[in-house]
């Protein structure tokens, strides 16, 4: 049942058959949320753009050739959908200011999220990408979670792979470096509930 | 050195990603998305443009006029109205009222200003149209 390809559901759509569209939804909502959550870092914004981004897929479904994946053409729509919002709505997303020339200890962060709840964990890292710029936390979800290649992640944003490499670069050092403050913070707070 | 630690960034990056799961949207997703899609396509159906004067009707105008034209130009058509008075042309002649208008001398200044105004007027109608189909367009 789920073996069937995008293009199975996808020509199903296009021959009118307007519900084979749901499974399309239920198969991407999550990733499609989940990018426009990272740049709009509100739930209630994020399941607006999600939704209005799949009525534009499926409107444009006609115009959609097959020359790219129908995941990563479902991003983008979901990327600049967002960028979209931001800007109509003037809003500046908070992210906090982090130095990344300095220094943080992997070793250290490693464990100390190893000796947490797998709940607890979840919940700090989730944090620290809400914490992190949308473009980097988009980049990180795309490149580690999805396992994108830097040119379908180059598509999605519409910025060329080499300067996704620096961006990357810098992206994974602040979220360590949110991670490592994040984890001070939570230690703090133990220490004061023992 | 600056590789290794790089790498050994890429790896925890790595874990730390895919130890998380994507954020969830709210249960009845799909079920909104699907009655908004079937929303739009009703009021779609409904809205669709609907010519006042559809193309078959405008052949069937267009061939009677020019059959109309065809038949008062080669047909022998006696086009004296036998019931209307006829007009005295003298008449008409004496009231001059074309001469008249004939006798109207506008400055130049005036000709190119009107000629200006009616330039912008139309002009006007197509931002217009297009301001208003902008704000009423469903996007």
């Amino acid at each position: 049942m789920s073996q069937k390809t995008d293009e199975h559901y996808i020509n199903k759509v296009l021959g009118g058959e307007s519900n084979a569209f749901s499974l399309l939804v239920d198969r991407y909502k999550h990733m499609v949320f989940t990018l426009a959550l990272r740049i709009l870092k509100n739930r209630e914004d994020a399941e607006e753009i999600a939704q209005d981004t799949f009525l534009k897929a499926y409107i444009a479904l006609k115009n959609f050739k097959g020359d790219s994946r129908f995941s990563t053409w479902l991003y983008k729509i979901a990327y600049y959908r967002s960028l979209d919002y931001l800007k109509t709505n003037k809003r500046q997303v908070e992210t906090t200011f982090i130095d990344i020339s300095e220094e943080y200890n992997i070793t250290s962060m490693d464990n100390a999220l190893d000796g947490l709840e797998v709940k607890e964990r979840a919940g700090i890292i989730k944090q620290a990408m809400q914490e992190l710029p949308g473009d980097d936390a988009v980049l990180i979800t795309l490149y580690y979670f999805e396992t994108l290649s830097m040119n379908e992640i180059s598509k999605v944003m519409g910025i060329p792979a080499n300067t996704l490499k620096v961006r990357l670069f810098r992206g994974r050092k602040r979220l360590a470096k949110i991670l490592e403050n994040n984890l001070e913070f939570e230690n703090i707070q133990s220490y004061g509930r023992h | 050195m600056e590789d290794t630690n790089e790498k050994r960034l890429d790896d925890f990056v790595k874990k730390v990603v895919n130890s998380t799961s994507l954020e969830s949207p709210s249960i009845d997703f799909t079920k909104n998305i699907i009655s908004k899609i079937t929303a739009q396509e009703a009021q779609s159906t409904a809205t669709v443009y609907q010519p006042l004067i559809s193309k078959t009707s405008w052949l069937i105008l267009a061939t009677i006029t020019i059959l109309l034209f065809a038949y008062v130009i080669f047909g022998k058509l006696d086009l004296s109205i036998s019931w209307l008075p006829n007009i005295n042309s003298e008449f008409l002649n004496k009231i001059g009222f074309m001469d008249a208008l004939s006798q109207i001398h506008l400055p130049n200044t005036a000709v190119y200003a009107f000629i200006g105004i009616m330039l912008f007027f139309y002009v006007q109608i197509i931002f217009l149209k297009r301001h208003l189909e902008s704000r009423f367009a469903l996007n």
